[in-house]
């Protein structure tokens, strides 16, 4: 279901790039720095600072974790510019956990290894291009 | 084109941004000017010595002099906190808030004093110094070639004052839970965490004991616009931890708390969660249009708020409050503006005088009206401290750090001792010689006295003239008769911040 959900997702970006369509590209997501194989690494590609506020992303991911490191690859990204967002959801309860007043306690990590600052790192320092030419974006939690 | 930060990158970088603007280059935090500056005025104005770091990792003597007499009645041991180490890797932070905790125990017994001192072993500390450099910004140094902070934990130096709780010293900062240390042999044990949901919040330097025990606390988790409350009861414990929202949350260092409320002084420096400042100051802004919120919360009730207005000002300290009459009466060390915050804490980093100390000012809240008062009782001083046993009720005293005029002094900086006897009016103070300047003096109840003002005002001074810290004790009822006794240590410490009292024989 969730498999399909994606696809659909994927499908309606399609749709909204629209005119800057090129042929969908294959998006490598290696990830460094795992503590231990406790949970999932969830993955997920958005298109906007609102959009990862809201959780709209374009296409998630989810695998077993694995000490060290771990890659999953995006199929069918439209050429555009993305941001990607992973965190290690140790207690597999699908949400980054957070204490009383809002900082993370799971691990997270962003495109280009961007760092927040007193709350997520905006949009411009994790945004990269998707062409639609196959490549890796290696992130370290 | 080169914006702001790039070139801030560059003057860390060496001496291409020198050429261009000395004066920026010099100023930036970690560059190797801006050690250098320090230095060089440090040789010319010897005061600033204690902004220097100290001058070795571990402190511990025996072998001390003493003038006067050290009272046989007066065992326990005086615990000290306050940034020990202003560089890291060689690279000195633009704020006097941000080095490493430095403790240092002050043991009296059968006369003699001895006098140890280590660093609390943050994880901060110990990743730059298995790094050799910096990792993480500070509250108030935003090092240009690091990232920002994910949170202000992230940089929990925990050198703003200390606890002494159950058998743990716990060291204390405001930004991030307090580190536990062996309160004998000062080794770090750990992150207190008074329960699982605690873990990296906020909790501040000054807590607060109730009269029944209780030990109230604070935290500010400023980018939630959260205001935490812990209760620890009487059995140690966290008995509550309750967040409260308020709308554009300021800088708050202290509170006070009565018989039926907890008080917490809202100064127009707030929190701006849209500013890009890469430090935890630098994302406030002093709105000097706006007025001093009082938020006034029942302890037994939180959800039961008052709001109290008074004209802008900043505090970092209070002496106490106590209720009497339907009014909450407030001792403050007063401030017109935040400008300590920004302005003088930075420049004496990097050599320059820190400014004028705070005006002792009482506040008085109106529970009927809502109506406000602000009287100032004409004596400039900081660190106010009262006799611990009628905190929450009215004082009889208030010792505190003076700026005393027509001394005459070498430096800039607060060179007395004061006692304010709030009963009488009087104020006895005490001028230290010229090299001398002191920091916070606590008051001990002597135990064997029969008036609850018997005891000793004990604190330490840095004598800079020999580069030596000193520990005076004096009869608190006649500060003006000078110190009863006088012991000198043969190294100087770094100014330090606050202290507390443990009669414990350890």
């Amino acid at each position: 279901m969730k498999l399909m959900r994606q696809t659909a997702l994927s499908a309606l970006l399609v749709l909204i790039v629209g005119p800057t369509i090129a042929a969908a590209g294959e998006l490598r997501v290696k990830l460094s720095g795992i503590e231990n194989d406790k949970g999932e690494i969830r993955v997920a590609v958005f298109l906007s600072d609102k959009d990862f506020e809201a959780e709209r992303f374009v296409a998630k991911i989810k695998v077993p974790a694995a000490a060290g490191v771990v890659e999953v690859v995006f199929e069918d990204i439209a050429p555009g510019v993305y941001g990607i967002n992973a965190f290690h959801d140790k207690n597999d309860n699908e949400k980054l956990d957070r204490n009383l007043v809002g900082i993370p306690k799971e691990p997270y990590a962003f495109s280009n290894n961007a760092k927040g600052n007193f709350g997520p790192p905006k949009f411009e320092a994790v945004s990269f291009e998707v062409t639609s030419a196959p490549q890796t974006m290696e992130i370290n939690f | 084109m080169m914006n702001r930060r790039d070139f801030l990158i560059g003057a860390a970088g060496g001496a291409a941004a020198l050429s261009l603007s000395p004066r920026l280059a010099l100023g930036s935090p970690g560059s190797p000017g801006f050690g250098a500056q320090f230095r060089s005025e440090l040789a010319k104005k010897p005061w600033l010595l204690g902004w220097a770091s100290a001058s070795r990792d571990e402190f511990d003597s025996r072998a001390v002099i003493t003038e006067g007499k050290l009272p046989k009645e007066l065992v326990g041991t005086l615990y000290r906190n306050g940034p020990g180490g202003h560089e890291v890797g060689g690279r000195r932070y633009e704020h006097w808030f941000d080095g490493d905790g430095l403790i240092n125990a002050f043991r009296f017994a059968d006369g003699a004093l001895e006098h140890k001192g280590r660093f609390v072993e943050t994880e901060k500390r110990q990743r730059e110094r298995e790094a050799g450099r910096p990792l993480v910004s500070g509250f108030g140094t935003a090092w240009p070639d690091l990232p920002g902070q994910t949170g202000p934990a992230a940089g929990n130096a925990a050198n703003t004052s200390v606890l002494v709780h159950g058998d743990d010293l716990l060291a204390l900062w405001e930004g991030g839970e307090a580190y536990a240390l062996d309160p004998q042999s000062l080794e770090t044990r750990g992150k207190h965490t008074w329960s699982d949901e605690t873990a990296d919040l906020p909790f501040s330097a000054h807590p607060r004991l109730d009269s029944d025990g209780v030990l109230w606390n604070f935290g500010t988790a400023a980018y939630a616009n959260m205001l935490l409350i812990y209760r620890i009861g009487t059995n140690g414990k966290l008995s509550s931890l309750t967040p409260v929202q308020v709308e554009s949350l300021s800088f708050i260092h202290d509170f006070v708390v009565t018989d039926h409320h907890l008080v917490f002084m809202m100064s127009p420096l707030r929190y701006d969660n849209e500013s890009d400042g890469k430090h935890f100051l630098g994302r406030h802004h002093w709105r000097k249009n706006e007025a001093t919120r009082w938020l006034v919360v029942d302890k037994s009730d939180f959800s039961k708020q008052r709001w109290f207005e008074s004209p802008a000002s900043f505090v970092f300290h209070f002496g106490n409050a106590w209720e009497e009459s339907g009014h909450i009466r407030v001792d403050a060390s007063m401030y017109p503006d935040a400008s300590i915050m920004f302005e003088q804490q930075t420049d004496v980093m990097r050599g320059k005088w820190v400014g004028d100390v705070a005006e002792a000012t009482t506040i008085t809240l109106n529970l009927a009206s809502g109506a406000t008062n602000q009287e100032e009782h004409g004596i400039r001083r900081e660190f106010p401290v009262i006799d611990n046993r009628v905190s929450g009720q009215r004082h009889e005293f208030v010792l505190s750090v003076a700026s005393l005029e027509g001394v005459a002094a070498s430096h800039p900086l607060a060179n007395g001792i004061a006692r304010e006897d709030t009963t009488t009016g009087k104020v006895q103070t005490f001028a230290f010689p010229e090299t001398v300047t002191p920091e916070e003096h606590v008051f001990v109840p002597n135990p064997a006295g029969t008036r609850s003002t018997q005891g000793w005002a004990i604190g330490t001074a840095l004598d800079f003239g020999r580069s030596e810290t000193q520990l005076n004790v004096f009869d608190a009822e006649h500060i003006d008769d000078g110190p009863v006794a006088t012991t000198r240590f043969p190294y100087a410490l770094p100014l330090g911040f606050h202290g507390k009292f443990s009669a414990a024989k350890r």
